[in-house]
């Protein structure tokens, strides 16, 4: 093998389809199926108005490709492009709103603030009890569960070997690459990809590299189907409410509400609390919703470094291994920072910068950060 | 939190049917707090349901064996939940806390212990059009037969498997509508094996053989070891005939009908179990059971389990396991109690016999045409999960992301068994892998009912999200 | 008892579920799957199924589960996606 990616998240499964179209062999590996993870159960926004601002420059490539999904994944994942609006119902989340509207629109983001008439005139379904919106022309959705049915046909069609259902336990150097060692054997690459999501942490100490990475539990709700009752993104002043609503009328509720959860076990589930707090944002955002039932609520994991920047690279003091994840809006991303960093690994100079991963190197093992303060 | 704080109870009863309500009278009697909830509007089940206001009953004996619990359940004073719906239970520091939505809004109950016994809905082997307005489950009958005493349509047929369905002909037949047909999976030879078991129970099997003999004199047709094939529909786009077919072969019949009930056995409604974690091992019919002991004790400790829900054996075991359960919870809180009944072996045998009859093989399911539709909710039909099993879906939750199957209201209710049945005879699929993942809310909860009142400033918002 | 269904005025009688009131009037066709469009009716009544979940008293109800009402609105094939 040229390359071998470890994790079949977006971030992994991107980098093995544009590394295989580069011309090299490349095996990707998940001890799950593709997008089970973070990839497969996310909100799927692809908003640049809940993105870091200093991300927002690739949010914005990453948004034309998803756009463009038919043309580079040959399936279009559901997206939709809409317009996005972030609503603020009091004085300090009208302050809140302005400084994040701004640093936003400064990093390039097509961000502007409203009045209530303008913000009703873009999206009548909002409650008009508002006192401003920023407004952001480029804005939208996927449908993060078709993830893994589209990576899955590309990387077939593009000839990638791909190893579901396949635990990697360890990486060991050797004189030209790699050894993966599986549960049931192992595997030799020239390079290596660690794309694991969450679990960065545990697989970057494979190497002796310790980074903390921070898992937070985020949760989703999602209603059952209803006549149209709004037709952008929608979120609010603090990041805790996302909405969207599908074409066929689903409305997925989300924000980042905390449910509980433990990496080293893989287990997660939701919280009471947390759904009714998420349910009680949405429908003061969007009355429609009061007509309406929830049919499903899920968790999954968010990887979150101590910077809260990604964590996309080389690895440092290891030739031909690298780092892809804890991108914080990972999926809204990560299509574009997975074609950067498979630039660098195709041995081209990436578009744009990476973010090499030595700030975060801490020298010792750190006690794991668990999700904690954002709910 | 602004929901309204309850005191910790010492057991919740989710389910007052035969198994719950006699669990909840055992517990309660012996000195315990406990607190029952049913999405009905009277406990009862579906078997002991009660009959509507001003509706005179039937009476037989579940109309008997359901008024004297719901006598009992209100001398008792327990307080009671109806039409209390449960959207989900997590566990927590006390035990567990049990989420119910009400109209009044969303109502967070802890709990020490807790007592499944939700019972079990019913199976149905989709054919072509069933879809159609006027397809309606067996037990559906029932439910109408109980609680209004009444059936509707002027061409009724009844088809299906299991002992349900000579009792709804029968029931629908005293009514003055007699099917137009009764149609029936098993053959003569399958109610034979069953025999033994059903003399387990005489009354039961006597009232059994009174409702067929009935059937006889009145001349209602029976098609033995057939099937409906085909629903297809009238002008007005609702049900208007079906197409019956032995499994043996030969010509196929046509109908005209606007009203069937169809049913294909039970399976257990073990969603909060399984949202729970318990055990569950493969049911010797088909389907799961939970692994428990015979008072009902689940492998997650302070969990219990009582009922269809923990594996299908009928109301009349189940009404003795609630007992027995009862009994257990107390004694294990330090309380002393009577002596339990032991399990009945003779019922046993019974709810036996009826599971025979209402075994689906799996290959029925996998031998449904393309164009069968599957999951009702998101109309996804056999031929789509097969096209999602060959492009790679392994398991029931990829087969969902792959199709949608399962993400409508209905949360796999009524394709999950079905589902499961292809996936387990489709090479790929990974063993136990065939079930969805249960997830709460563990049913549709209206937002309004959700969010309860409430005021913005009470929403807790932490700190935003870095910039 | 009576219950609006569509603007007619619909007999029925108190403790009666909505499923049942709208089967003895020979109502069988509740709303369209917002999945295909075609006809759906109720199926299983015992609250399993979602076919009769439909606009009742302005929310989405389902019928087999909600008692009648005197002069209660309800709204068939409303429960459809656009």
């Amino acid at each position: 093998m040229d390359l071998a990616v470890i994790g079949g998240g977006v971030h992994g499964a991107s980098i093995a389809l544009f590394a295989a179209r580069g011309g090299m062999k490349v095996a990707l590996l998940d001890r799950d199926a593709l997008a089970r993870g973070a990839s497969g159960t996310n909100a799927g926004t692809l908003t640049m108005q809940m993105t870091r601002a200093a991300l927002i420059p690739y949010a914005l490539k990453a948004h034309e490709m998803w756009v463009r999904a038919p043309e580079w994944l040959g399936h279009d994942v559901g997206v939709v492009s809409c317009e996005g609006l972030s609503l603020a119902f009091t004085e300090a989340e009208e302050a809140l709103l302005a400084e994040r509207a701004e640093a936003r629109r400064a990093a390039g983001a097509p961000i502007q603030l409203v009045t209530p008439t303008e913000a009703l005139r873009v999206e009548p379904g909002i409650n008009p009890g508002i006192r401003m919106a920023s407004h952001c022309t480029i804005d939208g959705f996927a449908n993060a569960y078709l993830t893994g049915l589209a990576f899955r046909r590309a990387l077939v069609a593009e000839g990638v070997e791909l190893r579901e259902y396949t635990e990697v336990q360890d990486v060991s150097r050797e004189e030209t690459g790699y050894t993966l060692h599986l549960s049931g054997g192992a595997l030799r690459a020239r390079q290596v990809v660690f794309a694991g999501g969450v679990w960065l942490e545990p697989m970057l100490a494979w190497m002796g590299l310790h980074v903390p990475i921070r898992t937070l539990i985020n949760q989703l709700a999602v209603t059952e189907r209803q006549p149209p009752v709004m037709r952008t993104v929608v979120g609010i002043a603090s990041g805790l409410l996302s909405l969207k609503q599908y074409r066929h009328g689903t409305t997925v509720i989300g924000g980042g509400w905390q449910g509980r959860g433990d990496r080293a076990l893989n287990t997660h589930s939701v919280r009471h609390d947390s759904l009714i707090g998420n349910v009680r944002l949405a429908v003061h955002a969007v009355p429609g919703l009061a007509a309406t039932r929830i049919v499903r609520s899920w968790t999954g994991f968010e990887a979150e470094t101590a910077d809260a920047l990604p964590a996309v690279g080389p690895l440092p003091g290891y030739e031909g291994a690298w780092v892809c994840g804890s991108v914080h809006s990972g999926y809204t991303s990560g299509p574009y920072i997975a074609r950067c960093i498979a630039q660098a690994i195709l041995g081209q100079e990436p578009d744009m910068p990476l973010f090499p991963i030595d700030r975060l190197l801490t020298s010792q093992p750190t006690a794991t950060l668990q999700g904690q303060t954002r709910g | 939190m602004s929901t309204p704080a309850s005191p910790c109870r010492d057991l919740i009863v989710i389910g007052a049917g035969p198994a719950g309500g006699n669990a909840a009278l055992v517990a309660s009697g012996a000195g315990l707090d406990v607190m029952l909830v049913d999405e009905g509007q009277q406990p009862g089940g579906q078997v002991w349901r009660a009959p509507a206001p001003g509706v005179t009953p039937v009476a037989d004996a579940d109309h008997e064996r359901g008024a004297a619990l719901r006598q009992r359940l209100q001398k008792a004073a327990i307080p009671m939940r109806v039409d209390a719906g449960v959207w989900s239970v997590t566990p927590s520091d006390e035990g567990f806390e049990v989420a119910l939505a009400g109209p009044a809004g969303p109502e967070l109950v802890q709990t020490r212990r807790l007592l499944i016994a939700t019972g079990a809905q019913e199976r149905v082997v989709p054919f072509a059009g069933w879809t159609l307005p006027g397809v309606f489950g067996l037990a559906a009958a029932t439910v109408l037969l109980k609680s209004e005493n009444f059936l509707p349509g002027r061409r009724i047929l009844v088809a299906g498997q299991g002992p349900l369905l000579v009792a709804v002909a029968a029931k629908a037949l005293k009514l003055g509508k007699a099917p137009v047909a009764v149609v029936d999976y098993n053959g003569s030879l399958d109610w034979l094996r069953s025999l033994p078991g059903f003399l387990q129970h005489l009354p039961s099997f006597r009232q059994g053989l009174a409702w067929q003999v009935q059937l006889l004199r009145a001349g209602v047709p029976f098609h033995r070891r057939s099937e409906i094939t085909l629903a297809e529909p009238d002008d007005a786009g609702v049900l208007g005939s079906l197409t019956i077919q032995s499994v043996g072969g030969g010509d196929p019949q046509r109908l005209e009908a606007d009203t069937l009930f169809v049913g294909n056995g039970l399976v257990p409604s073990d969603e909060i179990l399984r949202l729970l974690g318990v055990r569950q091992r493969p049911d010797p019919f088909g389907g799961w059971q939970v692994e428990a002991d015979e008072c009902g004790r689940s492998s997650v400790p302070g969990l219990y389990v009582a009922g269809d829900c923990g594996g299908i054996r009928g109301a009349l075991p189940s009404a003795d396991q609630g007992e027995r359960t009862g009994m257990a919870i107390a004694q294990d809180a330090g309380l002393q109690t009577g002596t339990a009944s032991r399990r009945n072996p003779w019922l046993d045998r019974f709810a036996d016999a009826s599971c025979a009859l209402m075994q689906v093989d799996d290959r029925r399911i996998f031998a449904l045409s393309d164009d069968v539709i599957l999951c009702r909710c998101e109309n996804i039909t056999a031929g789509v999960v097969r096209a999602a099993i060959a492009d790679g879906a392994q398991d029931a939750n990829q087969l969902k992301h792959f199709t949608r199957l399962g993400m409508g209201p209905c949360q796999g209710r009524m394709c999950g068994a079905n589902a499961a049945a292809l996936l387990r005879l489709s090479p790929g699929t990974r063993p136990g892998a065939e079930r969805l993942t249960p997830r709460s809310p563990l049913r549709p909860v209206e937002i309004p009912q959700m969010a309860g009142s409430f005021d913005y400033a009470d929403i807790p918002v932490p700190k935003p999200a870095p910039l | 008892m009576q219950i609006d269904v569509n603007g007619t005025l619909t007999p029925c009688r108190a403790g009666m579920t909505v499923a049942a009131a709208l089967l003895e009037q020979g109502i069988y066709h509740l709303r369209n799957s917002p999945a295909a469009g075609t006809p759906r009716g109720a199926f299983c009544l015992m609250g399993a199924c979602q076919e009769c979940a439909i606009l009742i008293d302005g929310r989405i109800r389902r019928a087999c589960q909600t008692v009648v009402r005197d002069g209660m609105c309800v709204v068939l094939v409303g429960a459809s996606a656009a």
